[in-house]
């Protein structure tokens, strides 16, 4: 691997040359030995397993076969699965697509830039519910993981939508106490267990919970919100929402207001500062997270069973499934490896290296 | 000119109320679940009266006494482990030249991008292979075999507790400008004393920060452990779970609130701490960066997009806002 890379913005290795030549292996064995033992060496029985033959009782048979895979990617296939599903795959993208090219397109106008930003992301949202489209049609397990990634998808659109503003809003205040207590605020959340803040969710949305019972008092209709996927969804935004604002007012922190000021100065309209001034520099902390945002949630395991009751399934809960009750090791250790790579190349595709190198 | 004004004012009420309702969203489930867990009727969310008998009756329910003290256990050993394999790891990226070191800190960092579930699951395969030979070994029977539990909950949590110290220990060590060090070996001094007279004292709030992380990370982790643990050891996340899971009853709500009130205890007193460590050291230049809150979470900042541009000053404080818990 090319060692030569780290950047120099660190003072780090480069300019250290006098201690650099001391030996490294006692500082640096315990720590990676331990990790490997615990990450490296387990992920790669989890690909060794998901060629082996599955043993009643859970485990495996040391018998080589590619079951596991063949049940992933062609068995179980619906039967519906056809040339009528492609069409109407392609139906459901391109309707898609043109439903969100029309708002694009004019925001843009409004704005004064080019276009073909907003019609790329339309074709783009076009493709990816085609994608869906097929996948959940496809067979049950490819449904799941399309399922995940759609709302994990859904929930970081929906975190940067409410973390932007706040973001905004704790960045621009000018006592530092005042500042200080927001960014507190944001981060005793962070801090508090995923269960308990799930459970709080699933309490107060329950059927026969505060909520309902402030419903029937006001006269209003009860309504049945756990089990369905807008509690899902609501869960992952709302567990993983910190992780959006904290890397945004982070960003929005070091935002040059002299720049804000000026293009406003020279006439922009506040949606065009926010667009052209202020998005482009706060724009790495949005990247950063919304791919914690995404990972986190489509990993999320207490959510979709706390808040989903086993209807809504995510990744996680087949893989407890096959793992669990269904006793089939082998096809869990199959999807955990694709679930890894899928992971893994999404995350190094969005955040390149330059920025992976600061992001860990 | 009040076109302007006018037109500035309405994004800054709209900015402003929505960060209220945003602010709201994050704690009017946990204040309903608080309130409640001092509501007298059993069962359902109607309100009954106030009462403190939850929180009595956790006291006499052993299996939770037990989880907490496991976890507990599991998280002071955890941490302790981790802390100083962290900081070494740290040291070692940070301040050593040598080769693979790309490929080294992508395996540290591991534990940091790796999915939860995936790790959890991995581990259980790892676990009942190995343990399978073992009592293979020694001769074992179902009777007194070596099963999961504390031993293979710390071996996961120690692993991924210190990644995440290594992660905010190398944010403080990228602070500290290297000819200190340099300076000090100059003067004489040995490694060991440049490390503990010149390097640890300047990156302690990044040692506390880490250690407080591995601790919370530890405590609070329930989707790898459901998975290592066995059923001789429970912690105090998976006992909740499987209490919440059979029956909805106010005993849950009265521990969620203890955890929720421990988790905020745990926060504000290491930010009190750290202040004061940061001040202690800081000359009176005031304070370091835009809240001592901030500090608390160095790892983030480390992961900030812009770290880079205020690494280059050293003076400056990167220990921002901008990562997390995995």
């Amino acid at each position: 691997m090319a060692e030569h890379t780290a950047p120099s913005t660190s003072p780090g290795p480069s300019s250290t040359r006098a201690p650099a030549r001391r030996r490294v292996a006692p500082l640096l064995a315990p720590g990676l030995l331990w990790i490997s033992v615990a990450y490296v060496v387990p992920g790669l029985l989890v690909v060794v397993y998901s060629f082996l033959t599955p043993k009643l009782g859970g485990g495996v048979v040391w018998e080589a076969t590619l079951d596991s895979w063949d049940q992933i990617v062609a068995k179980g296939r619906r039967s519906t699965a056809g040339w009528g599903t492609v069409g109407a795959a392609v139906l459901r993208g391109a309707a898609a697509a043109a439903a969100v090219s029309v708002p694009a397109v004019a925001a843009a106008r409004y704005l004064g830039r080019r276009i073909s930003a907003s019609l790329a992301l339309a074709a783009l949202l076009g493709a990816l519910v085609a994608v869906n489209h097929l996948a959940a049609e496809y067979n049950n397990y490819t449904a799941v993981f399309a399922r995940s990634v759609v709302w994990s998808a859904l929930a970081t659109i929906i975190c940067i939508g409410l973390a932007l503003p706040l973001a905004v809003f704790i960045s621009s205040r000018r006592s530092p106490v005042t500042k200080n207590a927001l960014l507190i605020a944001v981060m005793i959340p962070f801090w508090t267990s995923m269960l308990v803040r799930t459970y709080a969710i699933r309490f107060l949305f329950a059927n026969t919970g505060p909520l309902n019972n402030l419903l029937e008092t006001l006269g209003l209709d009860r309504i049945v919100f756990l089990n369905t996927r807008f509690a899902v969804i609501l869960g992952l935004v709302y567990t993983a929402l910190p992780f959006m604002i904290l890397p945004l007012y982070a960003a929005a922190e070091r935002v040059d207001r002299a720049q804000m000021e000026a293009a406003r100065d020279l006439g922009a309209r506040p949606p065009q500062v926010f667009a052209d001034v202020f998005l482009p520099m706060v724009k790495p902390g949005l990247i950063v997270g919304g791919v914690m945002v995404f990972v986190l949630s489509v990993s999320q395991y207490l959510v979709p069973t706390l808040l989903g009751g086993g209807k809504t399934n995510m990744i996680a809960n087949l893989l407890e499934l096959q793992f669990g009750e269904a006793f089939n090791w082998p096809l869990g250790a199959a999807i955990a490896a694709l679930f890894s790579v899928v992971t893994l190349v999404s995350l190094y595709a969005t955040v390149g290296r330059r920025d992976q190198e600061q992001f860990l | 000119m009040s076109r302007r004004r006018r037109g500035a004012r309405a994004p800054k009420l709209a900015i402003g109320s929505a960060s209220a309702l945003v602010y709201a969203f994050f704690y009017v489930p946990v204040a309903v679940l608080v309130l409640f867990s001092f509501n007298s009727a059993r069962t359902g969310g109607r309100w009954a009266g106030f009462t403190t008998d939850w929180y009595s009756a956790l006291a006499d329910n052993d299996r939770l006494l037990t989880a907490t003290w496991n976890s507990l256990f599991i998280a002071i050993i955890s941490t302790a482990i981790a802390v100083v394999l962290g900081t070494m790891l740290s040291l070692a990226l940070d301040r050593r030249v040598f080769r693979g070191r790309i490929a080294a800190q992508q395996v540290v960092y591991l534990p940091v991008i790796a999915p939860e579930i995936v790790t959890g699951v991995a581990l259980l395969a790892f676990f009942s292979l190995t343990l399978g030979h073992l009592n293979d070994m020694l001769g074992r029977g179902a009777q007194d075999a070596i099963r999961m539990g504390r031993p293979t909950i710390i071996i996961a949590h120690v692993a991924f507790c210190t990644a995440f110290v290594a992660l905010v220990v190398r944010a403080s060590l990228r602070t500290l400008d290297p000819s200190l060090e340099e300076a000090a070996q100059d003067l004489g001094a040995n490694g060991w004393t440049t490390f503990w007279r010149v390097t640890l004292p300047s990156i302690m709030p990044g040692v506390l920060g880490g250690a407080l992380l591995a601790f919370t990370l530890s405590l609070d982790n329930f989707v790898i452990t459901f998975f290592v643990s066995g059923p001789g050891a429970t912690t105090l996340p998976i006992e909740v779970f499987g209490q919440l899971r059979r029956t909805i009853s106010p005993e849950v709500n009265a521990i969620s609130t203890l955890i929720f009130g421990a988790s905020t205890l745990l926060l504000t007193g290491a930010l009190g701490i750290q202040s004061a460590v940061s001040k202690r050291r800081s000359r009176p230049d005031g304070d370091r960066g835009p809240s001592s809150a901030a500090a608390v979470r160095p790892d983030i900042g480390h992961r900030n997009p812009d770290a880079g541009a205020s690494q280059k000053s050293y003076p400056s404080n990167p220990q921002l806002i901008g990562g997390g818990k995995p």
